[in-house]
């Protein structure tokens, strides 16, 4: 737990943010279920779930190589921007050469996440 | 001491977006998934819709479909890219409905665009980001959250990385800065270019007060200038298709007026439109005062959205009023911060939780005040406004599934909107044409006044999108407009397919004084479909709603 408060790239951190993330992804099951009431529990969660592992897991992978510079929650929404940003345009692109869009959610965030580590490994100290 | 500060932020943040959940769920009719379409208030929400099913259907967003250029193929859409590209791209990785996805994506954009702006101000001051907060519950009350309803969707896209390229402005020495300058501005100039516009404003007034003050040099800029580069390189594909819009005779440069949802003004925000006013001019005195440091530049910005809305109020900006409750939230946020400044409150500003209990307090009595009251608006809208109703949606899957991709539909009367193109009818997927209801109410009259004939001639307007944009075969990144009028064709009833018509009208309290009218158009098609039966048109398909009726001699002499 310490390891989370310190200031350095390290893998052990950003293992305990996955496991932040993973707490998350449980509270706003919660939050959606109370505000969204009509749906179905199951239903919020596969959703949510596809929605932190499409967005929010890339976002955190690609800004890791920052976590000596910027904090948590600012990497974690920062993170969520730039990867609706990176998906829209590799989507875009990637669909204007010919591949079919149903095919890219299992593509880029894999992408993304190997970008992001490869940035983390080229900036650990 | 900085961890318990962090768990508390954290959970105060978490509370804050369930607060945001909470007040968008009405949009949401308090579900996910939904059968047909809701809270799709204008034509704009289809018109996105439409365009990322083409892309969800086809795999992407090169060519428009056929039945969007009537019937005709290798034609391409001006329209921002990325917003309806990642519409097509979640509905797939999430396995919902597209119109579901689309509308929880626009819900989800806002909220990051609040929490962006905060951890803007954050960087500034921690404190007076928890002051700014309570403003922003505006963002889902009446007018502001009409950008939500009224489906402008991609200009709330384009404000997601508006907020984060303010927010990179104070982070250009990270690391790769010039890389996600790049990514923000393409993503504004691809989602929604006049974004990139206000951006100017707003970037260059940071740019030349913190050349003022001496906080930047040139090397800023010149990372600025490369960035511009690289996004203009990224977006080299859509811009040569963006610039026809610019051509004569496109409306793209329009000032949005005509309904007193788009007119926001500050007195939208009631009395606490005082704090913002009184905060605007705190904003400017701190700007002063602590000119110093950078980080204060993020002052700025309510002053500009200010004097942008009010003094420059062209093509799109207006937009901007949209996310006042955010950008303003800043001015007013800075009124409490400044009272807390004040030596009485010395105990109570160096509590985190005091800072947290004050914005959550504030938020309530806001709901309260100005979100509860509403809520009402919220159904008046979503139901009714050009959502179709379950049965209308069902007929219009209907066509799409079951009538061959290239036949053509005549929708005689489909609803009572006398909108000349509303993208409502593309869901079907079909080539299609109408008969205004003025024409229609024209025959009824006619109809009354000659024993209740049924006339068989008809004024039929085509159903196609207004652009007719074609990329150069060779050098596809040279695009021009191709003038539709050569298409065009007159049709007559014998000429369709497939002829669709209502046939029963439901009585809106509301709508009261026009029942009568509505009644007799729908007596009037009934009418008309039963004479083309007794040709070459049989009958397909029915429901409480309407008819659909097949010509199975297309061309020919059918009546």
């Amino acid at each position: 737990m310490k390891t989370f408060f310190t200031n350095q790239n390290s893998i052990k951190r950003l293992a305990y943010e996955l496991a932040v993330t993973a707490v998350l992804l449980i509270v706003f099951t919660a939050i959606l279920k109370i505000v969204l009431y009509k749906e179905n529990l199951l239903t919020l969660f596969m959703v949510l779930s596809k929605f932190f592992i499409a967005i929010i897991i890339p976002g955190l992978f690609l800004l890791s190589y920052l976590q000596k510079k910027l904090d948590f929650i600012t990497r974690l929404i920062l993170g969520i921007v730039l990867t609706l940003a990176i998906t829209s345009i590799l989507s875009y692109y990637l669909s204007i050469t010919g591949l079919h869009v149903k095919y890219h959610p299992y593509l880029i965030p894999i992408l993304i996440i190997l970008f992001g580590t490869f940035l983390f490994l080229k900036n650990r100290q | 001491m900085k961890r318990i500060s962090f768990i508390l932020e954290g959970i105060f943040i978490v509370l804050f977006v369930g607060i945001l959940l909470w007040m968008a769920s009405p949009i949401l009719h308090q579900a996910l998934i939904h059968d047909r379409p809701i809270s799709f208030a204008s034509v704009d929400a289809y018109a996105w819709y439409v365009n990322a099913k083409s892309i969800y259907d086809s795999g992407s967003f090169k060519y428009t479909p056929p039945y969007f250029n009537l019937g005709l193929e290798g034609f391409t859409s001006p329209e921002p890219p990325l917003f309806v590209q990642l519409t097509a791209y979640l509905t797939y990785a999430l396995g919902i409905n597209l119109y579901d996805t689309q509308i929880f994506l626009g819900i989800l954009l806002v909220i990051f665009s609040i929490l962006m702006f905060f951890i803007t101000i954050r960087n500034y001051k921690p404190s007076l980001s928890y002051f700014s907060l309570p403003l922003c519950t505006f963002v889902f009350t009446f007018p502001f959250v009409i950008g939500l309803l009224f489906g402008v969707l991609p200009a709330i896209f384009g404000f997601l990385f508006f907020f984060t390229s303010l927010f990179m402005l104070f982070y250009t020495e990270v690391k790769y800065s010039t890389i996600i300058f790049a990514v923000l501005f393409s993503a504004m100039i691809m989602g929604h270019t006049v974004r990139m516009f206000e951006f100017i404003f707003f970037g260059g007034a940071f740019i030349i007060l913190a050349l003022a003050f001496k906080q930047v040099n040139l090397a800023f800029l010149k990372k600025l200038a490369i960035s511009t580069g690289l996004a203009l390189i990224i977006s080299v594909y859509y811009l040569p298709v963006f610039g026809q819009r610019f051509s004569p005779g496109d409306n793209f440069s329009r000032t949005a007026t005509g309904t007193k949802y788009l007119e926001i003004v500050l007195s939208d925000f009631g009395f606490v439109k005082y704090g913002i006013i009184i905060g605007l001019i705190l904003c400017a005195y701190f700007l002063v005062k602590e000119r110093k440091n950078v980080k204060s530049l993020v002052l700025t910005f309510p002053i500009i959205t200010f004097l942008l809305v009010y003094f420059l109020r062209v093509s799109r900006v207006y937009q901007q009023t949209f996310f006042w409750p955010v950008l303003l939230g800043l001015a007013f946020g800075l009124v409490l911060f400044s009272i807390f400044q004040l030596k009485y409150f010395t105990k109570l500003r160096k509590s985190v939780i005091t800072c947290f209990i004050i914005n959550l307090t504030l938020s309530v009595l806001l709901i309260y005040a100005y979100y509860y009251p509403h809520t009402w608006r919220f159904s008046d809208l979503s139901d009714r406004g050009i959502t179709p109703d379950q049965n209308q949606w069902e007929n219009l899957m209907w066509i799409s599934k079951n009538t061959e991709p290239n036949s053509n539909i005549l929708f005689f009367y489909f609803n009572d909107y006398p909108a000349d193109f509303d993208y409502i009818l593309f869901p079907a997927e079909r080539q299609s044409y109408y008969v205004p209801v003025e024409e229609i109410d024209l025959a009824v009259q006619e109809g009354l006044m000659n024993n209740y004939s049924i006339k068989k001639e008809y004024r039929i307007l085509d159903y196609s999108s207004p652009f007719f944009y074609k990329r150069n075969p060779k050098f596809p990144l040279k695009a021009g407009i191709v003038d539709k009028k050569k298409y065009l064709k007159n049709m007559s009833l014998c000429d369709f397919d497939y002829v669709y018509g209502k046939r029963s009208v439901y009585f809106h309290k509301e709508e009261a004084y026009a029942y009568q009218k509505y009644s007799n158009r729908a007596a009037y098609t009934v009418d008309l479909l039963n004479m083309l039966e007794k040709g070459s048109f049989r009958l397909v398909y029915e429901n409480d709603e309407a008819m659909i009726l097949k010509n199975m001699n297309p061309g020919g002499a059918c009546i």
